[in-house]
């Protein structure tokens, strides 16, 4: 039984995961407290059979210095605004940062691409709870808006455009893992 | 290991809702006014994807499901031959590789788009006669079982004869068929649904989401307590069972239908309640006093009866007028309707049954306590007369539902308000007209405090899950008069209609607010 288990658990993501194709989503599903996150953010298609022209994400308030990854045939721009609280890193206090991360360049829809970015999960993110990054893909005549995030008492099931989002796990939990 | 591969399992279980599949684009288009029918519809979707269930819905209301054929991305829908002219719907309902549902509805006129709309009377009047046959059955069986051991209670006040048992017992077995096939049926009405799908779920989902499964349940609880309680040998007993029995069948008749559905609903519950009371009390008593006429008690227990009947059935007249007048509104609004027909026909009835008892009471009862050679054999004839127009009145009551009472008549333009409210936004919406059929949408948004709200983009989108109807999107556009307006859009049936107006207040902020408005039937 034991064994059959096992290998439900390995198969069963792995059908579930190739067929996650449709939403924009991240290839990270857990984060970890007070540590520097790599964020992939996936993006499968275009609006409807248009070319993504530029890929935006809203850096949420408790994710602090975000930096996009270099990325090749992309224009890179961020957006810098106030955060709502202020943040210690390395000695030094933040009151703002990247709260906005702009690609330009073009995808056809046929093809799929990954947007990479790193942050900082504070723990102003509490452990075990989702984190939802709203991101934007904008064509020449319209968008996709992955902006949905469920409320509490709302399954996630039920949006149309879900925010992409990741879980924020707790360091001990991290190292429990392993 | 085994825990860590399942935490991991745990883990990427949500991505499973991630896959829905999209319709990127269809032919006709939304909304699209074609000059001939098209011999197909199809959809294209983002991803391959099988049909599941594909409805037609044509401008009489007229429901067929045609065949769909999935390659790929792109759903193609055989539309039969001679689509009539006027506005048809597609509601589609496809799975992906994900196997999540999605659908939609897809709206597209032949020639123009319908004038009017379907009205209940014109959708499925097959299903619709069937259910009020079987609702006509269910009414006999239930006033049978319950009326007999009201009769044994209240008036014999004794076990009641092994015929009349038997005939309650039968009675009281019989409402739990009729009454799942009253489910079923009235399931196939609501769907616009034909016959040949009585065996498929489909009905019988929203059957039971109905009113109609209240009454249904009320009925055979009701029928049982009377069919488990008659035979009872203390008096007592048999009595608790009766009462109750009788209560609950009263209930059943409130449950549903157009009558307990008018307003004020807190006069017209009661008086259906009290109506229906009244004619078990009534009508279940005729069959046990033409047995009774043979025997020694008749006298006796034709007082019993009298004594009882006579403010029952002031009772019975004075519910129905009330009735009339909520259903009606106005003499004039009933002078020539279908409604007002069946319903001058059902009085012309009553006033028939009226009159026979009336000469029961008045002439023929004292006559036999005089002792009179003929008036038994003269009652006898009487009270087949009144079983006779009874069946007859409960026929017409029955067959109410195959027309609409005027009150959905003369109000048809009246538009339907609903305010929806949460902290982040606002919203006051409107159809017009306030039914079933073609109506526009017109809203505006406000911030959670009544301050302005200018959203990038509305989007308003309908639907009736119970019904199976998959939902309607429409984009409202910002009017010059600082509403958002969308439509017209065709809801094909009256109900509870939940709606979603899902507002793009920035880039990366949508809000989306949900209401139910209730479209009169």
């Amino acid at each position: 039984m034991k064994h059959v288990l096992a290998a439900a658990a390995v198969a069963l993501p792995l059908t579930i995961g190739s067929q996650a194709l449709a939403h924009a989503t991240f290839a990270e599903t857990e984060v970890v407290q007070g540590q520097t996150a790599r964020l992939t953010l996936r993006v499968p298609h275009g609006c409807g059979d248009e070319a993504t022209l530029r890929v935006r994400v809203q850096i949420p308030e408790g994710l602090i210095a975000a930096q996009p990854m270099v990325k090749p045939g992309w224009t890179l721009e961020t957006v810098k605004g106030p955060y709502e609280h202020s943040y210690e890193l390395w000695g030094k206090t933040l009151t703002e940062g990247v709260r906005e991360i702009i690609w330009s360049g073009e995808l056809p829809s046929e093809y799929y691409d990954e947007f990479v970015f790193r942050a900082r999960v504070t723990d102003r993110l509490p452990a075990g709870e989702m984190v939802y990054i709203p991101a934007i893909q904008e064509c020449a005549n319209g968008a996709e808006r992955w902006i949905e995030i469920s409320a509490a008492d709302q399954d996630s099931h039920d949006l149309k455009d879900p925010a992409p989002g990741f879980k924020v796990i707790a360091p001990g939990e991290a190292a429990h893992k392993h | 290991m085994t825990r860590l591969l399942l935490a991991l399992l745990l883990a990427l279980l949500p991505l499973q809702a991630l896959a829905h599949a999209q319709l990127r684009a269809s032919d006709p288009a939304e909304g699209a006014v074609l000059a001939e029918a098209p011999a197909v519809a199809r959809l294209a979707f983002n991803e391959a994807v099988a049909p599941l269930i594909l409805r037609l819905i044509g401008p009489d209301g007229a429901a067929s499901d045609p065949q769909g054929r999935a390659e790929n991305a792109t759903l193609t829908v055989a539309l039969p031959a001679g689509l009539a002219r006027g506005t048809q719907l597609l509601s589609w309902r496809v799975v992906s590789d994900d196997g999540h549902p999605v659908g939609g509805t897809l709206t597209f006129h032949i020639g123009a788009p319908s004038a009017t709309p379907p009205t209940p009377a014109e959708l499925a009047a097959g299903a619709a006669r069937m259910a009020a046959a079987l609702r006509l059955a269910l009414t006999v069986a239930l006033v049978t079982a319950v009326g007999l051991g009201l009769f044994s209670a209240l008036v014999a006040r004794a076990p009641m004869p092994p015929a009349l048992l038997a005939i309650g017992r039968v009675a009281a077995a019989a409402t739990l068929p009729l009454g799942a096939c009253l489910i079923g049926v009235q399931g196939l009405d609501m769907l616009s649904l034909p016959v040949s799908a009585f065996l498929s779920a489909a009905p019988w989902t929203a059957g039971l989401a109905a009113p109609v499964a209240v009454t249904v349940a009320l009925s055979v609880l009701a029928a049982g307590l009377a069919g488990v309680g008659t035979p009872a040998g203390d008096g007592r007993l048999r009595s608790g069972f009766a009462l109750g029995a009788w209560a609950l069948a009263a209930l059943s008749f409130a449950a549903s239908g157009h009558a307990a559905a008018a307003a004020p609903r807190a006069l017209t519950v009661p008086a259906v309640a009290l109506h229906a009371a009244a004619l078990i009390f009534w009508m279940g008593a005729l069959l046990p006093l033409l047995l009774a006429l043979r025997g020694p008690q008749a006298g006796l227990l034709l007082r019993r009866f009298s004594s009882l009947a006579v403010p029952l059935v002031g009772l019975l007249v004075l519910s129905g007028a009330t009735l009339t007048w909520a259903q009606a509104g106005s003499l004039a609004a009933l002078a020539g309707s279908a409604y007002g027909l069946v319903l001058g026909a059902k009085l012309a009835l009553v006033a028939g049954l009226l009159a026979l008892a009336a000469r029961n009471r008045l002439l023929l009862t004292p006559a036999l306590a005089a002792g009179r050679a003929d008036a038994a054999p003269r009652l006898a004839r009487a009270i087949r007369a009144e079983i006779v127009l009874g069946l007859l009145v409960l026929a017409l009551a029955s067959s109410f539902r195959l027309t609409p009472p005027p009150r959905a008549l003369i109000e048809p333009a009246k538009p339907l308000y609903a305010h929806i409210h949460t902290a982040r936004a606002m919203a006051d919406i409107r159809l017009t007209p306030g039914r079933a059929g073609p109506v526009e949408v017109s809203l505006g948004p406000q911030t959670g405090d009544f301050d302005e709200l200018v959203p990038q983009e509305v989007e308003v989108v309908l639907t009736q899950p119970e019904t199976g109807i998959e939902p309607i999107r429409l984009t409202a556009l910002h009017g010059g008069d600082g509403l958002w307006h969308a439509g017209p859009v065709t809801l094909p049936v009256p109900g509870e209609w939940e709606v979603a107006l899902r507002l793009l207040i920035s880039d990366f902020e949508r809000v989306t607010l949900t209401g139910t408005l209730t479209l009169p039937d």
